[in-house]
């Protein structure tokens, strides 16, 4: 079918004028929307007010989606490779396919590969299709029998900020109660003003702040769509964030002596013992850890009723050891990076550095309290959030810690005007208590999350972290197994005389995810999966299909599809006051000639493997569903009847499928103590990470009894602190930075070939070209528009035009997102912007082995090239 | 009662050599625990290390499902009605499994 009948096949419902809501996916975000479909043509998009998520407002991605919808280039049919060559950048000469025969096929080779060993099926996919993600890791790769999965933008992704999300804040991520803050310090982060969890909502909120005389610094290389709206733009070194926290650190605990000592003694490990080589002091009969109880004049276990006044600093006699206070123990490890020594590593004058601790501190208000709803609380109306920017480096984990734990000193944690994680506690709807999760204590008295990736009715079990096992999984999963998402796979499975798995990827099934653009440099996922049978499902014929792609299927946009729960870990709900909402995502009009949802095509395929009894089985696990809604094993249900259990089990028999077809969003309001929980859940923060001390002997154990090298566990530090990243080494002849940032109107590469996303870019003077600062293009004779070449110390060289502007660091090159694709199938996007992952090796070395976030700057130099080269 | 167990794993290779259906008798009242302690003393089944007898709860990796719905706690019972039969399910995930 030409392609200008996809309008003709959705036009033939004449006299038809109606508005659907639905929820946007042209980010992980999943804003309410509306759709307005005029005789089967969907014409229009807009916010949906009733919603929580957005209330009303889409960025310019979400307006932009119907551009997806009807566009002529997106995949329509089922599509075999008839090239036998495969490469980066050769043709695979299509040929169009049936459904019948591109599923018999894939069944065939599944039914062998769960025959001889299932572990030959890898699966990659990404988040910003969350709900089908989730489905297919917990249903379909489980019962099929294969731990080989990972996210192909896992280095995009929070990384070390989901490990910290879940043991501060009992969370996945995170994002500030700008409600009640009156002082927002972000690190390498756009929350509320470019791009970050829950944006669009966050953005209103972060204006009415503003209005309100909100403070806001941005930490930032670049001017960023953030940087450029704050009170303050601090411009720092790539990679260097975590030495400027531990400065503020420092000033805060040492020199000001600001810190909430109550917050610190109750709701942390501030007061636990530490032994001279670094564990918890523990009571010989219990195991519990030790505080030093001042009134006895010695130690008790932390939860011992009969406790006296507890020390938060000094340190003590306990069997011989002096043992230090975790508090204690934490002034002493940052007290070296004095405002100067910062200074020199992250090129921020002292005076700043003390003048932002200075305001952070004294604008937490340490004692203040409000009452909201009857009920009294902490305020600590100042608030340190921190992404990419700043932790998408080797030292990733340090770094983080170092900001999250400007947080926990003041006690800005899960109280108004703090830092929240978004959304630990749930008390359900009303009428039937679901969904329903909370955070508890382990047995250390630290706490640990309730619900976290996928439903888990368990609550909180023993068992996490999952400790340090074996190498056989190329997703590092059974080495290092606490970070939610890990793009890791295609390195290892190339570093193969390092890693000598005992099983290949004989078929990889790819979802929604351009893992050779997204995923580093695409040499490196290329050779991986050169040798595999490649399924990929996908809107257009991209890199990696072109490149990889054995069988394309077409795949369903976020318009075309049912995608019951597409927020259902909430990962991606307002943090704060307000309303909880559940939203559908329907289809706004049928799905376009053959495209299928992915989700329904799993179903089938299950089916087809006889793995239909297990699917149903891990649905019930992972929505949660409880009789009379949860599947009968031996019944095969389709998508539309497990969505209607999966709301009926939550909200209740009147409130199935149907009525969110027709209502769109289920909305209650959330509570204080949801929203506020730190006060009413006994369970402390640790400062103090002694389960990653411990992973760290296990991994050093483990990678020495198989031989492996590259595995440093010398960064599986307890505390924060901050060391270089690899792209801070000094290498002859490279004398700058390269970094990429994120625009608010793309996601990641994804969205470049939508043409007003496209008119945007063309419209902004930056993002398609490579930023220098313009005294630092002077002195290399580069002029505005000047052809540039940058040429990576770790190989890979990208090339585009130069943008002269004092809004970079000087020592720094700035690139947007992933432009500069070169797919055929992607013929608008092809060209526009500059590939920068290409700069980026994806190896043990450039990596932080704590969070598996890779080092997303590169050690560069930059030449002027001949016009026309 | 009459309880029909079968076990599923991810990793099939885990089963290997276990068998992985069990028709057993309990009293009316038993629990997900009594079952995995019944369990336990069957010589060739695969959970006989998977559940420490001091948990409450089950590991993150073991689901178990009695008529379709999942059991949260060892302490719950497998049948809450009338006691009639019951098919239980137990799901072995692997560990690891992650995105
Ligand atoms: S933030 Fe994401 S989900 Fe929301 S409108 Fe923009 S693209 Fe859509």
């Amino acid at each position: 079918m030409p392609k200008h009948e996809a309008i003709d096949q959705a036009s033939q419902n004449d006299n038809e004028d109606v508005w659907i809501q639905s929820a946007c996916g042209m980010c992980y975000n999943q804003c309410g929307i509306r759709g307005h479909r005029v005789d089967g043509t969907l014409i229009k998009i807009e916010g949906n007010p009733d919603n929580p998520i957005g209330r009303g407002r889409l960025c310019a991605r979400g307006l932009a989606g119907i551009q997806l919808l009807y566009d002529p280039h997106r995949i329509d049919y089922p599509l075999r490779r008839t090239n036998p060559e495969k490469g980066i950048g050769v043709d695979p000469k299509w040929e169009r396919i049936s459904w019948d025969d591109a599923l018999d096929e894939i069944t065939e080779r599944l039914a062998t590969i769960k025959e001889n060993d299932p572990r030959g099926l890898y699966f990659s996919g990404t988040v910003i299709c969350l709900a089908p993600l989730s489905h297919a890791l917990a249903t379909f790769l489980p019962a099929f029998g294969t731990p080989n999965s990972f996210v192909s933008d896992g280095h995009q992704c929070g990384n070390a900020e989901h490990i910290l999300a879940r043991t501060l804040h009992g969370s996945v991520t995170t994002n500030p109660d700008v409600e009640h803050c009156d002082y927002l310090l972000l690190f390498g982060c756009q929350a509320g003003l470019g791009t970050y969890y829950a944006l669009t909502t966050m953005a209103q909120d972060v204006a009415d702040a503003r209005d309100r005389g909100m403070k806001l610094v941005v930490v930032d290389p670049f001017l960023s769509s953030a940087a450029e709206k704050a009170d303050e733009w601090v411009p720092i070194k790539p990679g260097s964030d975590g030495a400027l926290a531990c400065a503020i650190l420092n000033l805060l605990v040492n020199e000001y002596r600001i810190f909430d000592a109550d917050y610190l003694l109750e709701h942390a490990d501030g007061p636990y013992l530490l032994t001279e080589d670094g564990w918890y002091a523990r009571d010989p009969g219990s195991n519990r850890p030790l505080v030093w109880d001042i009134d006895a004049g010695k130690p008790r276990p932390f939860d011992d009723p009969e406790l006296g006044q507890v020390a938060l600093e000094g340190a003590y006699q306990v069997e011989g050891q002096t043992c230090r206070t975790v508090f204690e123990t934490l002034k002493g490890t940052v007290a070296k990076w004095t405002p100067e020594a910062a200074s020199e590593v992250t090129t921020i004058p002292p005076d700043m550095i003390r003048k932002i601790a200075r305001d952070f501190g004294e604008a937490a208000c340490i004692e203040r309290t409000i009452e909201i709803d009857g009920r009294e609380l902490p305020h600590r109306p100042a608030a340190a959030l921190y992404f990419k920017g700043a932790h998408g480096h080797d030292n990733a984990w340090p770094t983080s810690m170092a900001i999250e734990l400007l947080n926990e000193v003041v006690g800005a944690s899960n109280v108004p005007g703090g830092l929240l994680g978004t959304t630990p506690v749930c008390d359900g709807h009303p009428d039937t208590g679901f969904p329903r999760w909370k955070p508890g204590a382990n047995e250390d008295g630290l706490l640990d999350a309730g619900m976290l990736l996928y439903n888990d009715p368990y609550g909180v079990v023993p068992g996490w972290p999952p400790p340090p096992t074996d190498t056989e999984l190329p997703n590092l999963r059974d080495l290092i197994g606490w970070p939610i998402t890990t793009c890791f796979t295609p390195a290892a499975l190339t570093d193969k005389e390092n890693f000598s798995f005992d099983h290949k990827p004989e078929l990889l099934l790819n979802y929604g995810s351009n893992l050779l653009m997204s995923a580093a440099r695409p040499e490196v996922t290329f050779e991986a999966f050169k040798d595999t049978f490649v399924v990929s499902f996908n809107l257009h014929s991209d890199e990696t299909a072109e490149a990889l792609s054995d069988i394309v299927l077409p795949d369903t946009s976020y318009m075309e599809r049912l995608d019951p729960l597409p927020n259902f870990t909430r990962h991606h709900h307002p943090v704060g006051l307000g309303n909880w909402g559940h939203t559908i995502r329907q289809p706004l009009v049928e799905p376009l000639h053959e495209r299928r949802h992915f989700t329904e095509v799993l179903l089938e395929l299950g089916q087809r493997l006889g793995l239909t009894e297990t699917m149903n089985l891990l649905t019930n696990n992972l929505y949660g569903l409880v009789a009379p809604h949860a599947l009968d094993p031996e019944r095969t249900y389709s998508w539309r009847e497990i969505s209607d259990q999966a709301y009926r089990s939550w909200f209740g028999d009147e409130h199935g499928l149907d009525w969110f077809e027709t209502n769109g969003v289920m909305r209650w309001p959330k509570k204080v103590e949801e929203v506020f929980w730190k006060p009413f859940v006994h369970a402390r923060a640790p400062l103090y990470n002694e389960w990653l001390k411990r992973a760290g002997e296990q991994v050093d154990e483990i990678v020495e009894k198989k031989g492996i090298k590259g595995v440093d566990t010398s960064g599986f530090f307890p505390l924060p602190d901050w060391r270089p990243c690899r792209a801070h080494r000094a290498r002859e002849g490279y004398d700058m930075q390269a970094i990429y940032y994120r625009v608010p109107w793309h996601t990641f590469s994804m969205t470049y070939e939508n043409p007003w996303l496209d008119e945007i870019s063309r419209g902004e003077p930056y993002s398609y070209f490579i930023c220098i600062n313009t005294k630092t293009a002077r002195a290399k004779n580069i002029t505005d528009g000047d052809p540039i070449e940058v040429e990576g110390a770790d190989g890979g060289t990208i090339r585009g035009r130069a943008r002269l502007t004092e809004g970079v660091h000087p020592e720094v090159l700035a690139v947007a997102n992933n432009g500069g694709h070169w797919a055929k199938g992607m013929p608008f996007a092809r060209g526009k912007g500059v590939f920068f992952n290409q700069l980026l090796p994806m190896d043990l070395e450039h990596s932080d082995l704590v969070s598996l976030s890779m080092d997303c700057d590169a050690r560069v130099r930059v030449t002027r090239m001949a016009e026309g080269a | 009662m009459d309880v029909a167990v079968k076990i599923q794993g991810v990793l099939d290779r885990s089963l290997a050599g276990c068998k992985n259906q069990f028709d057993l008798t309990l009293p009316n009242d038993a629990t997900a625990g009594d079952l995995i302690g019944r369990l336990a003393e069957q010589p060739d089944a695969p959970l006989r290390d998977a559940i420490d007898p001091g948990q409450t709860r089950f590991p993150r990796h073991i689901r178990m499902f009695s008529n379709g719905e999942m059991l949260s706690t060892l302490g719950q019972p497998l049948v809450r009605q009338d006691g009639l039969g019951v098919n239980v399910n137990i799901v072995i995930l692997n560990p690891m499994m992650g995105g």
